[in-house]
């Protein structure tokens, strides 16, 4: 009987120890898992805003560049929406297209009578998207989406057209 | 009486072990909702940025006209204090539509213009349920266009 008994605590004390170190992996694995799920979402906010600010940074820092009278606009590159910019260089008209194509934005810098195509344009950063607007008071309107489809819009002055 | 011994004083290291394992755990878990607050501030502040960059673009294309700046979003206030609502995605909306509190910025517009026609609009923008400015800039223009009316 006192050895049943005995041997009955035995298992108990067992279990509970066993359960005990059940519950410890556990509450391990749930902080891995919450670490790892913050540390990915944090990388990706961080992917997505570097993404898009540095296109956006891009295509202002070209239209800043350009911004003299008439040489700032809104056009299409073999159907698809462009951002056109023109330079008047010691070796006469040159034309830059921004724009958006495969899943890259792209730079195209060609001579006034190159018929631009999208797939000749020089691959910059990968997005998901790029639109360029001309609005009724005279700014551009530019839109980029990061990978994870999120827009990243912001207006501009053109100093040209003030 | 030997086993029993022996697992006892597993028991107690286990113990033991928890107990630290609590102690740093809780610490991670703080270190985790920061570093999850932060990136949520972080992608609150990129969107402020670009908020106030186009509304500082508009008032300068507007050459310092701030009438002019009020017509290009739902802006309620007077006397020199202007505020208007955005929500996550940068639109801007209708503060009477009663959004949820935590879907929406407050930018906030001071103009002013001194002597020597120097306009300066001043933009605050506080985050979804923010007492506290996430973003500041001021801005300045020579107001040209009441040169033109004269």
């Amino acid at each position: 009987m006192s050895k049943d008994k005995k041997s009955g605590n035995h298992a108990i004390d067992f279990i509970f120890i066993l359960a005990l170190l059940g519950v410890f992996t556990a509450s391990a694995l749930v902080v891995v898992f919450i670490g790892s799920n913050v540390y990915k979402t944090t990388a990706q906010n961080m992917e997505d805003s570097f993404t898009s600010r540095t296109a956006l940074s891009f295509v202002m820092k070209q239209v800043r560049q350009c911004d003299t009278v008439d040489a700032v606009s809104v056009g299409t590159v073999e159907g698809e929406n462009a951002l056109i910019l023109k330079e008047n260089t010691e070796n006469g008209v040159r034309y830059k297209y921004i724009y958006y194509y495969d899943e890259f934005l792209r730079e195209l810098y060609t001579e006034a009578d190159f018929i631009p195509t999208l797939s000749s344009g020089q691959q910059l950063v990968q997005i998901g998207g790029f639109e360029a607007s001309e609005n009724s008071d005279g700014t551009i309107t530019i839109s980029v989406d990061n990978l994870s489809g999120d827009s990243a819009t912001v207006t501009m002055a053109l100093q040209s057209r003030s | 009486m030997k086993a029993s011994s022996k697992s006892s004083l597993f028991l107690i290291e286990l113990i033991i072990a928890i107990f630290f394992f609590l102690l740093a755990s809780a610490v991670c878990v703080q270190l985790f909702a920061f570093a999850h607050l932060k990136s949520e501030e972080s992608i609150h502040r990129n969107l402020a940025v670009l908020q106030a960059q186009t509304i500082a673009e508009q008032f300068r294309n507007e050459k310092g006209d701030v009438d002019m700046l009020l017509q290009t979003a739902t802006f309620d206030g007077s006397d020199g204090v202007y505020t208007c609502y955005f929500d996550t995605t940068g639109e801007f909306i209708d503060i009477d539509s009663e959004p949820s509190a935590d879907e929406y910025f407050v930018m906030t517009l001071v103009p002013t213009t001194e002597e020597n026609r120097l306009a300066t609009l001043a933009i605050s923008i506080q985050p979804p349920q923010g007492d506290t400015a996430i973003f500041e800039m001021e801005t300045s223009i020579y107001n040209s266009y009441k040169l033109e009316e004269e």
